[in-house]
């Protein structure tokens, strides 16, 4: 996210923040339960 | 007062040029009075990105889910730290290099721990302990009482 701000100067993108939740953070969780 | 500028100052013109003159001018005040607080620019940017932060809190929200709370929350951050964005890209080269700080280091420096003690947790934290503290959706638990 912060390269995104950084590159853009702009707000994500809801997508890009569905994309990084769905596919990046929520399978970490579940790996670590 | 004078902290408040800085940032809106920064994000106009390149670090390079930031003097302490300039700053008081800004804030009205005098260059001794910026030195007395802030003994080398260096300090008094790294106090602006912590007053900016301290100012600008992230919302995490309470969505019920930790999916939601996390989409929230990034949401959040993608709106109000925008702008900080275009301030930090033009203040941080100019003050590694002077100051001699690793990215990482001016991380730790401005952290939330850093300006109001180890007490203080990171914006996530909330919405991971209430993820971990509950089994099930809480929004289909009758006895929560938050």
């Amino acid at each position: 996210m912060r390269h995104d701000m950084l590159m853009t100067y702009k707000p994500i993108p809801e997508e890009r923040v569905l994309e990084i939740v769905d596919d990046l953070f929520m399978p970490l969780v579940a790996a670590a339960r | 007062m004078v902290a408040t500028e800085v940032p809106s100052f920064t994000a106009s013109v390149w670090r390079a040029t930031l003097t302490m003159e300039s700053v008081a001018a800004r804030a009205k005040t005098g260059v001794a009075v910026l030195y007395r607080r802030w003994p080398r620019k260096d300090d008094l940017v790294l106090d602006a990105i912590q007053h900016y932060a301290a100012t600008h809190p992230v919302e995490v929200p309470d969505t019920g889910s930790l999916r939601g709370d996390m989409i929230a929350m990034l949401s959040s951050f993608s709106s109000v730290r925008v702008s900080f964005a275009a301030v930090i890209s033009a203040v941080f080269s100019g003050l590694l290099a002077s100051s001699g700080l690793t990215p990482a280091q001016v991380r730790e420096s401005s952290s939330p721990t850093a300006r109001f003690g180890p007490g203080r947790s990171t914006a996530a934290q909330p919405s991971a302990a209430r993820s971990t503290s509950t089994a099930s959706p809480r929004s289909s638990c009758p006895c929560r009482s938050t």
